[in-house]
């Protein structure tokens, strides 16, 4: 809604009667007091309202019995250069903060890793479903971790010639794939000249969203990769309940997230990689979510 | 907890881990050669990362490289202090 200011005489108005405006609900008109500005050489009093127009901040004022002596619109200026500094430095408190559980969290792994080496074979099944619930937990605070890194972390592509199901495989090791999914790679290896780490981050993305559309129902993640004339086209295709059509258009947004435990960081990720290499990636539903990344072929600069 | 004391024992675990995963669960061993040759606990070589690598290059011997491997690809996946970064040189030297 619009904002407006206006200005008239403090009249019989106390200090509690204006601190009970700012607190009050918008009244019929749709006008709410956000603020009061007090100029004791005038003795006025200045009001920012939020309200649909000028003729309810009149019809606001008309009902409480105050005349106003103008009522103008205004808008607020945005420091932008502020705001980047706050993200700047909300950016480098969350990495500073994942670089610090980091290695608490890697402790812990390490020890459930151990206890399950060591003594598994004579841990009642109790046990060891509690090892894999914690087990599960701290893939899950890893992931958050990883993705605040991979966000923040703007590494110079390293390319090279490296084989797509290798890729693929790397990212697999990291990723917990449940029995209930079945996951298919592609037929047949396709050569990209791109940086493989940087591909990884985006299919643990990718895959780690779509196990987890899945959830717990059979389901099936189908991952093809063909070579077109001068490009390579790779999709990763989940046959969860897809996207919900309000959320396509913003899905590679920062920060945008839809999940209760998301960053809102790993398809802005994604899309920044892909962006990196001259590539694409789109989102879109086909019997589930299709995620289609394009990236231009390119031959290793002597 | 310190960032000190977590970094001992993330050692400590990285260490034993390393040694189960190349099929050496002989950690007890390396503790006592630690404790008898150099006076030190796991823990310690921390500080003393020489005593490690000698340890672990007189009980292992060619088996030294394997392990070395499963600890360094522990170790990427921690945040490391200047202790942690001199301790992977020394042990890859």
């Amino acid at each position: 809604m619009p904002l407006f200011i206006d200005g008239h005489g403090l009249d019989r108005f106390s200090q509690k009667a204006l601190c009970d405006a700012v607190k009050s609900q918008r009244d019929k008109h749709g006008v709410k007091t956000l603020e009061f500005f007090y100029n004791k050489d005038d003795n006025r009093l200045y009001c920012l309202l939020d309200a649909p127009s000028k003729d309810s901040v009149y019809a606001h004022h008309h009902d409480i019995g105050v005349d106003c002596q103008f009522v103008t619109q205004v808008d607020t200026i945005k420091n932008d250069s502020l705001d980047s500094e706050k993200l700047a430095t909300i950016g480098q408190m969350a990495t500073r903060l994942a670089h610090d559980i980091r290695n608490p969290i890697s402790v812990l792994n390490n020890v459930i890793h151990i206890i399950d080496q060591k003594y598994g074979h004579s841990l009642n099944s109790e046990i060891k479903n509690y090892l894999q619930i914690m087990n599960t937990a701290i893939s899950s605070i890893n992931s958050q971790i990883n993705n605040v890194l991979d966000f923040v972390r703007i590494n110079p592509l390293k390319k090279s010639n490296t084989g797509i199901l290798s890729i693929l495989n790397e990212s697999m090791s990291s990723i917990l794939i449940p029995q209930n999914i079945k996951l298919s790679l592609p037929d047949e290896d396709v050569m990209l000249y791109a940086d493989p780490y940087q591909l990884q981050v985006v299919f643990n993305n990718l895959l780690t969203n779509a196990i987890q559309a899945i959830g717990e129902d059979a389901g099936t993640i189908q991952i093809k990769a063909i070579n077109k004339e001068d490009k390579t086209i790779i999709t990763v295709h989940d046959s969860g309940p897809g996207i919900p059509q309000d959320v396509l258009p913003r899905i590679f947004d920062l920060l945008f997230t839809t999940k209760q435990k998301g960053t809102g960081l790993g398809l802005f990720s994604c899309k920044n990689i892909i962006e990196q290499h001259g590539g694409t990636i789109e989102a879109s539903n086909s019997g589930g979510a299709l995620f289609t990344i394009t990236l231009p072929k390119e031959t290793p600069q002597k | 907890m310190t960032d000190r004391y977590l970094n001992r024992i993330l050692l400590r675990v990285i260490v034993e881990r390393s040694l189960l995963d190349v099929g050496e669960p002989t950690i007890d061993i390396l503790e006592n050669t630690l404790r008898e040759t150099y006076g030190c606990t796991l823990e310690d070589c921390y500080d003393h990362p020489q005593y490690l690598k000698d340890a672990l290059c007189e009980l292992f011997g060619r088996a030294y490289a394997q392990i070395l491997s499963s600890i360094k690809k522990e170790f990427a996946k921690v945040t490391l202090d200047k202790k942690l970064e001199s301790l992977l040189l020394i042990l890859d030297r």
